[in-house]
């Protein structure tokens, strides 16, 4: 992996109904970074999320990633270098079967066969899906669904990997293999997630977003220590981090 | 509701059916295609009174469906589904044509009695044929074949999409419906006041799906062109299987093969 | 309405076949040269949408029976005519492959009678006319009445044609014509309605969604919806019950005309124009007279034609299908004419200031 960082500078964006979605945010992201973004509902995680491949484009303000500027004309490099995972893997398994969605981003970079077989076969064997190349997307479980989809961004061949509520839907199994797999990686992280305990598990840094602001930027365990912070921000403590329910009364933090 | 459950499970079943491996399922996509439209052709295009030459037809689904491994408990409920419709227009034929075509004994057969039948084996031999093709074949590959026979992309990729996104819709259609059924407490089927609300929520939730789906091909680098599928070309078995079967249409078609058998046998037993 | 392989002879199959794949084939090089490159997604996720929405029922008002959306005018309002003639097809395509719902040489048939007639005739041509914002007035309810009454008849009568074209039914024009055309009448008011309701509802949440924009707040209770659908009653009442009624006696103009000279019609004269043209209408006129002409001599096997109608029944059946398919065709007429004027009078209101 090479050392492309992500700069986002001042960035605003409101929705064409006139909601404000995003204001002022700004952060710096180093290469090999595992980076969580939290908040509420409605805090513009997803909105901050899908400006980092150019599928949003800033009102105002600017994001880079290494020396290139998010613009309408460096979409494909961008894109090339940031891989997306989205919410709901079904949006992203629309191929007849899995060999081929994960064989499209390839066949788009323009790239040989050979290559393109290559690629799409290593990024099967990371997720461990490569015994499902031939089947259609709906014979597939939620899980499998999950990985296959990271397996269509892998193939790329990006440096930085944002996904949108990686675990969202999954059983113990398929999020302890969906883990494990994310910390196998050494790209760059982005994971916008309400699952606490995995970013305590795979970052080392959080941001939270509050009312499309950032609210704190900082090491994990400094933020989730911040109690007040949490509340304000509609957020709760991670469980694993709670004291125990016998020496602490009931345990909740109110 | 329709079946919609019914209308899942038909789908994953030929799915299944099209998947498996036999001499049929190996036969290039585009002759199962060809071949399968000339039978269909060769069948309609006698007149309607035909009877005898149309029943040796019946051996092409059957060498079909028997090397293709699909089962013909399959194919017979197919047809029990579709022929009631055709008799509710064939049964028109014996209320307008009475015209005396046939007497058995003193059993007299008109002619709309013999074009009603004509219809119902017509029906048979087509139905069969077209659910043959799609469980030895796959509608992924019947879109592929399309395409490399000429018809155009923004057809055949759209065909792919609606295929893929129709387990999605239709299983939200049953969460749908089921949740309709739970809260009506009637138990009757929903006005059209109900409906509107209901689908057109739908709609608008499958639209954004769409423009979902787009932003993800977009963020894996498309750029509105998808590749062409490229051609393959033919080998001998393939060749042979159509130049073969369109032989025997051929034949059959202008060769009542039923009258020379049964005059071979009665020559025999004379 | 999906027509079957057993119903049809080659003739027709391969001719419907040619021109539906024509359509496809001018339909596909208009989206491969557009910008908006969702509609791909976009409509194979419509047509799955079409496909799951045609399996739930509702019930019709005022009569017990069901229904179901058939979508051709909805996916046309949402995508445009060509988008929506691929979408329907595609799905129709499905509908015979996996479910034989319509043979796989009558594809071609159901292609052209369920997919051509929304697509190209009831949304262009009917119901953006009538959807006008600029205008001021926004008949959303009858425009997508009308537009799918009249698709829906046109195809229906399309399936007569080629049905009794094929040879292969022997149910005569006349009777089919008569079955058909009143249940489309009803499918195509409920299909318009339906659609109209649900292009509504999507309007409110997702303006951008719909091409030809109208004002909501003109949707609901608007008077010419009952004005439209009034006039629609009275045409199925005048067409259809009381023409079975009406005397076989010379109407009004003939009827001064037999006072006047003694004979019935003045006979033109033999030679020139005048005879070439009557021999012309003669040829055109389906409805010469009022009733049917005999059909009889079309095909051979109707030699020994024995109906069990008799003249008379014969006569009230010709009847009162000429008056429905007459009052069809006068009231496609009247939106036609009615449409052309429009644009005159929007022609003129735009030259002054």
């Amino acid at each position: 992996m090479t050392n492309s960082s992500i700069s986002i500078n001042q960035l605003c964006f409101s929705y064409p109904d006139g909601t404000t979605a995003l204001h002022e945010v700004s952060a710096n992201i180093c290469a090999g970074e595992a980076v969580a973004i939290i908040g509420a509902n409605g805090a513009g995680k997803s909105t901050l999320l899908l400006h980092l491949n150019g599928c949003l484009l800033p009102a105002n303000g600017d994001i880079k990633i290494g020396a290139i500027e998010i613009t309408k004309k460096s979409l494909s490099d961008i894109r090339s270098m940031v891989g997306m995972v989205f919410q709901n893997p079904d949006d992203q398994l629309f191929m007849p079967t899995v060999y081929e969605d994960v064989a499209f981003g390839p066949l788009n970079q323009g790239l040989t066969p050979e290559e393109i077989k290559k690629r799409t076969e290593k990024a099967l064997l990371d997720v461990d899906a490569l015994q499902l190349q031939d089947k259609p997307p709906y014979q597939l479980s939620g899980g499998e669904k999950r990985r296959v989809a990271i397996a269509t961004v892998l193939s790329m061949s990006p440096e930085i990997l944002v996904l949108d509520e990686p675990t969202t839907g999954l059983d113990a199994l398929g999020r302890r293999q969906l883990i494990s797999l994310l910390k196998g990686l050494n790209h760059t992280l982005i994971l916008a997630t309400h699952d606490l305990e995995l970013v305590l598990e795979l970052c080392n840094r959080v941001i939270v977003l509050h009312q499309g602001r950032i609210a704190a930027d900082g090491p994990a365990a400094e933020i989730f220590q911040n109690l007040d912070l949490l509340k304000q921000t509609h957020l709760e403590q991670p469980l694993s981090l709670r004291g125990c329910p016998k020496c602490v009364g009931n345990g909740v933090q109110s | 509701m329709q079946n919609i459950e019914g209308t899942l499970l038909n789908f994953r079943r030929i799915d299944l059916l099209a998947s498996e491996n036999s001499f049929i399922h190996r036969i290039d996509a585009r002759v199962k295609i060809l071949v399968t439209l000339f039978f269909i052709f060769s069948v309609i295009s006698f007149n309607n009174h035909e009877i005898s030459a149309l029943l040796p037809f019946f051996i092409f689904p059957a060498a079909v469906s028997t090397l293709g491994k699909i089962p013909f408990s399959y194919i017979l409920k197919k047809l029990i589904l579709i022929l009631p419709f055709a008799v509710m227009i064939g049964i028109f034929n014996p209320l307008f044509d009475r015209h005396v075509l046939v007497s058995i004994g003193s059993i007299e057969i008109t002619g709309g009695w013999i074009s009603l039948l004509s219809i119902i084996i017509r029906t048979m031999l087509t139905v069969s044929a077209g659910v043959i093709l799609v469980c030895v074949t796959g509608f992924n590959t019947i879109c592929q074949a399309l395409n490399q026979m000429g018809i155009p992309q923004p057809f055949t990729t759209q065909l792919f999409f609606l295929y893929r996104y129709i387990f999605v819709l239709a299983e939200e259609v049953c969460s749908i419906s089921n949740a309709y059924r739970l809260r009506s407490v009637t138990g009757r089927r929903m006005g059209i006041s109900t409906f509107t609300p209901l689908l057109g929520n739908l709609l608008l939730r499958t639209w954004e799906r769409a423009e979902r789906i787009h932003l993800s091909m977009l963020s894996r680098g498309y750029n509105g062109v998808f590749n062409k599928i490229p051609v393959t070309p033919l080998n001998r078995t393939d060749l042979k299987f159509l130049f073969g079967w369109s032989f025997i249409f051929i034949v059959l078609r202008f060769n009542n093969l039923s009258v020379f058998l049964g005059r071979l046998i009665t020559g025999i037993v004379e | 309405m999906h027509m079957s392989d057993a119903l049809i002879s080659p003739a027709v199959g391969s001719t419907l076949w040619v021109i539906s794949a024509g359509t496809i084939a001018y339909c596909s090089s208009k989206i491969g040269k557009e910008s908006d490159e969702r509609k791909t997604p976009m409509m194979g996720v419509l047509g799955a949408f079409i496909f799951a929405a045609q399996m739930i029922n509702f019930s019709i008002p005022l009569t017990g029976s069901s229904g179901h959306l058939g979508g051709g005018l909805l996916l046309a309002i949402l995508l445009g005519p060509h988008a929506a003639f691929l979408t329907i097809s595609s799905v129709l395509v499905i509908q015979a492959l996996f479910f034989a719902d319509g043979g796989l040489i009558a594809l071609g048939c159901n292609i052209f009678n369920l997919g051509f007639f929304p697509a190209f005739i009831g949304y262009p041509l009917i119901y953006k006319p009538l959807v006008n914002k600029k205008s001021g007035v926004s008949p959303i309810v009858p425009a997508a009445v009308i537009a799918a009454i009249i698709s829906l008849q046109m195809g229906a009568f399309a399936v007569v044609l080629e049905t009794v074209a094929s040879g292969i039914s022997e149910l005569p024009f006349t009777t089919f014509i008569s079955l058909m055309q009143p249940i489309h009448l009803a499918i195509g008011l409920v299909e318009g309605v339906v659609t109209a309701a649900v292009i509504s509802f999507v309007y409110k949440a997702r303006p951008d969604l719909i091409r030809t924009p109208f004002s909501p707040a003109t949707t609901s209770g608007y008077p010419v919806r009952n004005i439209a659908l009034f006039f629609l009653v009275v045409t199925i009442l005048t067409g259809g019950v009381l023409s079975w009624f009406a005397s076989k006696a010379p109407d009004g103009l003939e009827w001064s005309i037999s006072k006047v000279t003694g004979k019935e019609e003045l006979k033109g004269p033999e030679h020139g124009i005048y005879a070439a043209v009557s021999k012309l209408q003669d040829k055109i006129a389906i409805l010469p007279d009022y009733s049917f002409r005999n059909t009889d001599e079309t095909v051979i096997n109707h030699a020994n034609f024995t109906s069990k109608l008799s003249t008379e029944e014969k006569s009230r059946l010709g009847k009162s299908t000429s008056g429905l398919v007459g009052g069809a065709m006068t009231l496609a007429l009247s939106m036609l004419v009615g449409f052309f004027l429009r644009k005159k009078t929007l022609q003129t209101s735009k030259i002054k200031p």
